[in-house]
């Protein structure tokens, strides 16, 4: 009888034994688990503040690449309307010597109508 | 100065390591008792026929130790805190089942629950205490029909 209460009791102890070192491990693992979520949760408004400068550099790149398109913008059509009044100086010119100048392209036919 | 240096002692041992600290000296000092004043051997049979108690109580002054020692190591490290704990109370409650199953000591099984759930029950829910945890992720509400 004691022979057997003895095994039961080491079997026993050694079950427990085993459950700790597994229990152990678990919350080796679920601290492990916080300690990342923590570093993670103050690492955030880091992160966020790397995300904004990030947005604002991009958007002052695009800002700038805006800007010289529409100085391009504006030089060009400065340009086309300094030769479209060369352009009506000579037509007058020719006329004028009784000479017909050309038909004009069909594509500035079509903004004469359009407009576009 | 002492609201400190417990702050300290609760930052270096931690919630894993305050227990064991507390279980440590607790089975340590018990086991002393025995080599100073040896109690009754009612129920300990099982036990006092291979050895006296003084002798028993060294396995709960180096399971004491152990315990002891076992709360500064790091979380995962502690096991063997944990495990050396469970030993005396386990094999206490062996020997008071014993006894109580063969008749010489009638109060022997609520001895040996008391030791199986005061003592090993609680050593391993501690066990499975993290030092520190996250909340469960919320539920998200159940699909179904709203209440009309």
């Amino acid at each position: 009888m004691n022979n057997w209460v003895t095994l039961l009791g080491m079997v026993g102890t050694v079950l427990a034994g085993a459950f700790a070192a597994r229990a152990t491990r678990a919350a080796s693992k679920a601290t492990a688990d916080a300690t990342r979520a923590a570093a993670v949760a103050q690492a955030e408004p880091n992160q966020r503040a790397a995300d904004l400068a990030s947005f604002q550099a991009i958007r002052d790149d695009m800002q700038d690449e805006l800007d010289e398109t529409k100085t391009e913008l504006r030089s060009l059509r400065s340009l086309v309307r300094s030769f479209a009044g060369y352009v009506t100086d000579l037509t007058t010119q020719m006329r004028g010597h009784g000479i017909e100048p050309p038909a004009p392209p069909d594509r500035l036919t079509e903004y004469d109508r359009t407009g576009v | 100065m002492p609201c400190r240096a417990a702050r300290w002692l609760h930052r270096t041992l931690g919630r894993r390591g305050e227990f064991l600290l507390i279980i440590g000296i607790g089975k340590t000092c018990w086991g002393v008792s025995f080599l100073v004043d040896p109690p009754s051997t009612a129920g300990l049979q099982l036990l006092t026929q291979w050895c006296s108690l003084r002798h028993w109580a060294w396995l709960w002054i180096a399971c004491g130790l152990i315990t002891f020692g076992s709360a500064l190591l790091r979380i995962g490290r502690d096991r063997y805190g944990f495990i050396a704990a469970l030993i005396p109370p386990a094999v206490w409650a062996t020997a008071y089942t014993s006894a109580a199953l063969s008749g010489e000591y009638s109060r022997g099984g609520f001895v040996a629950i008391w030791y199986c759930t005061s003592h090993v029950g609680v050593i391993l829910w501690a066990a499975t205490v993290p030092e520190h945890s996250v909340p469960p992720a919320p539920r998200r509400a159940r699909k179904g029909k709203a209440p009309s």
